[in-house]
């Protein structure tokens, strides 16, 4: 069970994530990218809704990890990327992590930026 | 660019990619280091090493014309190519070659359905289709028709045939190699053949006859490196009415000897799909009495202790696809069957389903069986829907976040599909670990055999899969694939060989197969050598080197 206590280090993610997300650090973004269409965010997890809460990208739908993330890539995700939408991010396991981005390599979309803490994984993935 | 292929020089490489480049567009040859990492093996044992088994760039064709065009170049400056088709079958080594420095041919944007015929059950795709482009092909048009999916949906109908996947459904179909109904293919000098009905012009039957008139090679393309198939028929399913499931339980541990016989029989008259054996007594293991006997095989001990908490010692699962009656007579004909020789045997009805079955109906958590019985069978994959479910190795998994192996290798060797023969396969496992890791606890005598190829019995030495678990530090992986290669050797000295395997791992599997002096590989070499005079497509696949690369057979980390 991933619970609050995981969020130790949460910090480290914003951190990583501020360049692209400036309103999770009070920074100024580093990076300028395409938006951010999707935070996607297994929503079993407090920690998760918790950390993407922290996240701020205007005009991102929030969608929750399902257990079906095939399902979940080719009715949502992907037809957002197709639709020009070239960055996504989200707080997931390592498990949905792993599944999501090897999908958008199909796509030519790479990870840009990943945290860890604990059991969970906030990242973005999108054109370099 | 940081790796070249082997033996070529860097201005060669450089003027192939340019030749590459008018072949395809400059956009789809891959040479940045970021965008090749995907053609990695994830899991890899020699991950990050200077001996990975990663390309120098990727190309990505549209269609047959750039691929013949890639091939063609690749002649020229004898680069070594190898294809992909989805390239995410992890256990198998995902997109990484054989060859460190090879380019990789994905095929991902050749994904076409190019054909589905509902009454003759027939499909023609590309390379890229993957399950789930099927799938959803399907599904939009309202199809009667169902594929036979792999446990990971993400991967292709094509590269799974050619490396003799496997499902789950009836026998035709689950052999996906078998239910191949003929191909396309650029050859190792550019030109285009068809197997089959296919090499005929004009042909109105080339996925209902696979074979033609002559030698058919189109086996010769599955786990081989003789050409690069841009197109494969496959047979498909026919929508059935009903679904019905029933659990068989015996309960005595030879008992499993008439299981399996009244299983085989039905499998070889096409009654039934993939059974699904199991163990009832795994979960007595944490008896210490138990455990003993078990790891003794001392059968009457096991027999006693099993009677005394009430289980049985062996279960399967049966699935029968037809109409509502007919699969209620079939799974009645089977409980008759195994009372005929086990009286005490108990039968439980299980499911019974109009098909196509329901989203709700695959996800359904409960199972009709009385404790302390259970199914294990994964409904999705039964009913030919694509799905990640069984995607939980790499990384910290959803259920035990702190447990994690970075590794991930599928190694199933090929036994006798008798009750006979795997029970003296349990022994000869377990004794195979003892020799290999002197010390160690196994419980081998509780392993059933899968039954994905409805001909044969497969059994995983799942003790490797697991005692490497929270070492993954680079001297604890090599010393897993020092230890997954001495397996190997001792399968073979036992008569067992495997029938698939990474990369990195693909010639051990194929010294396994050394009759008269391999006189298989020989011949496969020759044949090799005839048709790929340079050596370029996928050298060292299935363990067949060219002559330009035989010298690397067996050097990686040797």
């Amino acid at each position: 069970m991933i619970t609050r206590r995981h969020l130790i280090g949460s910090s480290v993610a914003v951190s990583a994530l501020s360049a692209f997300f400036p309103a999770a650090s009070g920074a100024s973004p580093a990076r300028s990218l395409p938006p951010v269409a999707l935070i996607v965010v297994d929503e079993r997890f407090e920690a998760a809704r918790a950390l993407a809460g922290m996240l701020v990208a205007p005009g991102a739908r929030q969608v929750a990890m399902t257990r079906d993330v095939l399902d979940l890539w080719h009715r949502q995700i992907a037809p957002a990327c197709q639709r020009g939408a070239l960055s996504i991010a989200g707080v997931t396991t390592e498990r949905g992590f792993f599944l999501l981005h090897t999908l958008a390599a199909d796509l030519r979309l790479r990870v840009l930026s990943r945290s860890h803490h604990g059991a969970l994984v906030s990242w973005l993935i999108g054109r370099k | 660019m940081a790796i070249l292929p082997p033996g070529v020089s860097a201005a060669n490489f450089a003027k192939a990619l340019k030749e590459f480049e008018a072949a395809v567009g400059k956009e789809w040859v891959i040479t940045d280091p970021d965008e090749i990492h995907p053609y990695r093996d994830y899991f890899s044992i020699l991950k990050d090493q200077d001996d990975e088994l990663v390309p120098s760039a990727a190309v990505c064709p549209d269609s047959v014309e750039q691929v013949q065009a890639v091939v063609r170049a690749a002649n020229k400056y004898k680069v070594p190519l190898y294809a992909i088709s989805t390239g995410k079958n992890f256990a198998y080594g995902g997109p990484a070659p054989n060859l460190r420095g090879s380019v990789t041919v994905d095929l991902k944007r050749m994904n076409r359905v190019l054909e589905v015929d509902e009454k003759r059950n027939t499909a023609l795709v590309e390379p890229g289709v993957s399950y789930m482009d099927m799938y959803r092909h399907i599904q939009e048009r309202g199809l009667k028709v169902m594929i036979d999916t792999a446990d990971v949906g993400w991967g292709g109908l094509m590269g799974n045939a050619l490396d003799r996947g496997i499902g789950y459904t009836l026998g035709p179909y689950r052999d996906h190699s078998n239910a191949c109904t003929g191909m396309e293919v650029v050859l190792p000098n550019g030109e285009l053949m068809r197997t089959g009905m296919g090499a005929m012009p004009g042909s109105t039957s080339w996925q209902d006859y696979k074979y033609g008139f002559g030698p058919d090679p189109s086996g010769l393309f599955a786990q081989g490196n003789y050409g690069i198939v841009v197109k494969m028929g496959f047979r498909l399913m026919p929508m059935p009415e009903h679904w019905r499931t029933g659990l068989i339980t015996v309960p005595r541990r030879r008992d499993f000897i008439a299981l399996v016989d009244m299983v085989n029989y039905l499998t070889d008259l096409f009654v039934i799909g993939e059974p699904i054996y199991s163990s009832p007594l795994n979960g007595l293991l944490g008896d210490a009495a138990f455990r003993r006997a078990a790891l003794d095989f001392n059968e009457a001990e096991m027999d006693r202790i099993a009677a005394a908490n009430g289980r049985h010692s062996w279960q399967v699962e049966l699935q029968f696809y037809g109409s509502e009656r007919t699969t209620l007579a079939n799974w009645e004909w089977a409980t008759e069957l195994i009372l005929r020789t086990v009286p005490d045997a108990h039968c439980f009805a299980g499911d019974s389903l109009r098909m196509p079955v329901t989203t709700a109906q695959i996800e359904a958590a409960e199972r009709p069986y009385p404790a302390p019985y259970s199914s294990v069978m994964r409904r999705n994959v039964m009913h030919g829907v694509p799905k990640l479910y069984m995607w939980r190795s790499p990384g910290r998994t959803d259920e035990s976040p702190e447990t994690w192996n970075e590794t991930h290798i599928g190694l199933f060797s090929v036994v006798g599909r008798s009750g006979e023969a795997v029970l003296k396969a349990q022994k000869d496992f377990q004794d195979i670990v003892k020799r290999t890791r002197p010390g160690a606890e196994f419980v081998a005598s509780l392993t059933t055999p899968l039954q994905w190829n409805p001909n044969t019995f497969f059994l995983g030495n799942s003790f490797f899969g697991t005692a490497t678990r929270n070492d993954n530090s680079p001297e604890g992986k090599i010393r897993q694939l020092k230890e997954l290669r001495e397996v190997l050797k001792l399968n073979a000295e036992a008569g067992y060989g495997d029938y698939r395997a990474p990369p990195l791992l693909q010639d051990d599997v194929a010294d396994q197969y050394s009759f008269n002096n391999h006189a298989l590989r020989r011949f496969n070499e020759t044949v090799k050598d005839a048709i790929d005079p340079n050596g370029i497509l996928s050298p060292g696949r299935g363990g067949i080197w060219p002559k330009a690369h035989r010298s690397r057979r067996g050097a990686v980390r040797k």
